[in-house]
């Protein structure tokens, strides 16, 4: 083709619009079917990796979706893909949790309660730098009586009338509260529950709103406001990270532990043991349009930082 | 490799547009990749949309099976009558979308 005829392009501002575009379709597929994302990550399967016979996927990785899908990509040690994945600000999960891990080190209280005002807006500025989420402690004027602290394991929540831990398809041996969450049922039908709906008890945190020192004389005004309040957990002891909704009340203070997680948000927090508790981070998430996933968070979600660079 | 619905979608336009770039080879492949990338989730997102849940799962576990698999259409038509045209619409759109972007950044 003669050189005449080639187009000139900015090239990087191109790569990062296409990067751009590609990231929305695959938020927008999460956004829509959470229970169908939530299958595929089950299985280590990408998305965009979906296109390729599944022997070829076979053993690989979700450590960074462009990689990944490249089909020059040799192995996720070579010099070249460690150059892509920087280029676009993917990072391995394990290398995400290490880096977030040593960022938040010295900066996270010594005992539950909060960090300073300077230090807490240094770790939400790590957190969307590294996760991509604008996570606060204080929101709207909102704000917990403890944004470090310890969770602990809580049961599942009845979702609706009439439902058992045999309907729940993760995680059963944890057990069902016999109860309901401290906001009610997630819905008054099985039929009516949407994918939406199940991803919200699968990934739910008990917060100690009883204790609030507005709650007697506010609480219809904060019943409504944390219902289902989009929050960020970070295990601070591994980097670990989850995005969740409040929707019980608790735990009790005498129990020793400020936040509780059900049994997804705990397991994928890398917390096995039963009565365990570790040191978690607990952010109110500022996400008005609604847009980040609720589960575990496995890599940096846009590229807003990519942009601005 | 093929995929099932590639007959439908026919995105040629774009590589065309993509070759007619001033840019390595290297970078060639990498923009097609993600805007093949970026076309296949929309389309999987259509496909979706027009499916009733039930049938999910079976697709998706079909689809990673095989996705060049023929009968993967025959599946979705027993399911979706026009998910063809459903298929070919959302194309559209996202190719579109994707040229416009393309030419954005493009100068002669």
């Amino acid at each position: 083709m003669p050189a005449a005829a080639l187009a000139k392009i900015d090239q990087t501002s191109l790569k990062l619009a296409l990067v751009k575009k590609r990231d929305e379709a695959k938020r927008a597929f999460e956004a829509a079917y959470p229970k169908s994302a939530e299958w595929l990550a089950r299985r280590k399967i990408d998305l965009a990796q979906l296109r390729r016979p599944a022997q070829l996927v076979a053993g690989m990785s979700l450590t960074g979706s462009l990689l990944l899908s490249s089909p020059n990509s040799v192995s996720l040690t070579s010099g070249e893909s460690k150059t892509r994945l920087a280029y676009y600000g993917f990072v391995p999960v394990g290398e995400l949790f290490s880096r977030l891990k040593n960022q938040l080190a010295t900066l996270v209280p010594t005992k539950p309660g909060h960090a300073d005002l300077t230090t807490e807006a240094e770790i939400s500025r790590i957190i969307e730098a590294e996760l991509g989420i604008r996570a606060v402690p204080e929101l709207e004027g909102e704000r917990l009586n403890h944004s470090f602290g310890y969770i602990g394991k809580e049961q599942h929540l009845k979702r609706f009338p009439g439902d058992s831990i045999y309907l729940h398809d993760e995680e059963q041996s944890a057990g069902i509260a016999p109860g309901l969450g401290g906001w009610g049922y997630f819905v008054y039908s099985r039929q009516e529950m949407t994918d939406q709906d199940v991803m919200k008890e699968k990934y739910y945190f008990a917060v100690q709103t009883l204790y609030l020192p507005n709650w007697k004389t506010d609480w219809p005004r904060l019943v409504k406001w944390y219902k289902h309040r989009k929050m960020l957990v970070i295990n601070t002891e591994t980097g670990q990270a989850v995005v969740g909704v409040v929707a019980d009340a608790g735990p009790a203070e005498w129990i020793g532990k400020q936040f509780g997680g059900s049994p997804e948000v705990i397991r994928d927090l890398g917390l096995t043991t039963t009565l365990g508790k570790t040191k978690v981070l607990l952010y109110f998430v500022d996400d008005p349009e609604n847009k980040i996933p609720l589960g575990p968070v496995k890599q940096r979600i846009g590229l807003a930082e990519l942009e601005k660079a | 490799m093929d995929i099932f619905y590639d007959h439908i979608i026919l995105i040629h336009e774009i590589h065309s547009e993509v070759e007619m770039l001033d840019v390595s080879e290297k970078d060639k492949k990498e923009m097609v990749q993600l805007i093949e990338e970026t076309i296949h989730q929309r389309i999987l997102h259509i496909i979706l949309d027009h499916l009733h849940k039930d049938h999910h799962e079976e697709f998706l576990t079909r689809f990673q099976a095989a996705p060049q698999d023929g009968a993967l259409l025959d599946f979705l038509k027993g399911k979706v009558a026009d998910i063809e045209e459903r298929i070919k619409e959302a194309a559209e759109e996202v190719k579109y979308e994707l040229l416009k972007e393309l030419r954005k950044h493009t100068s002669k």
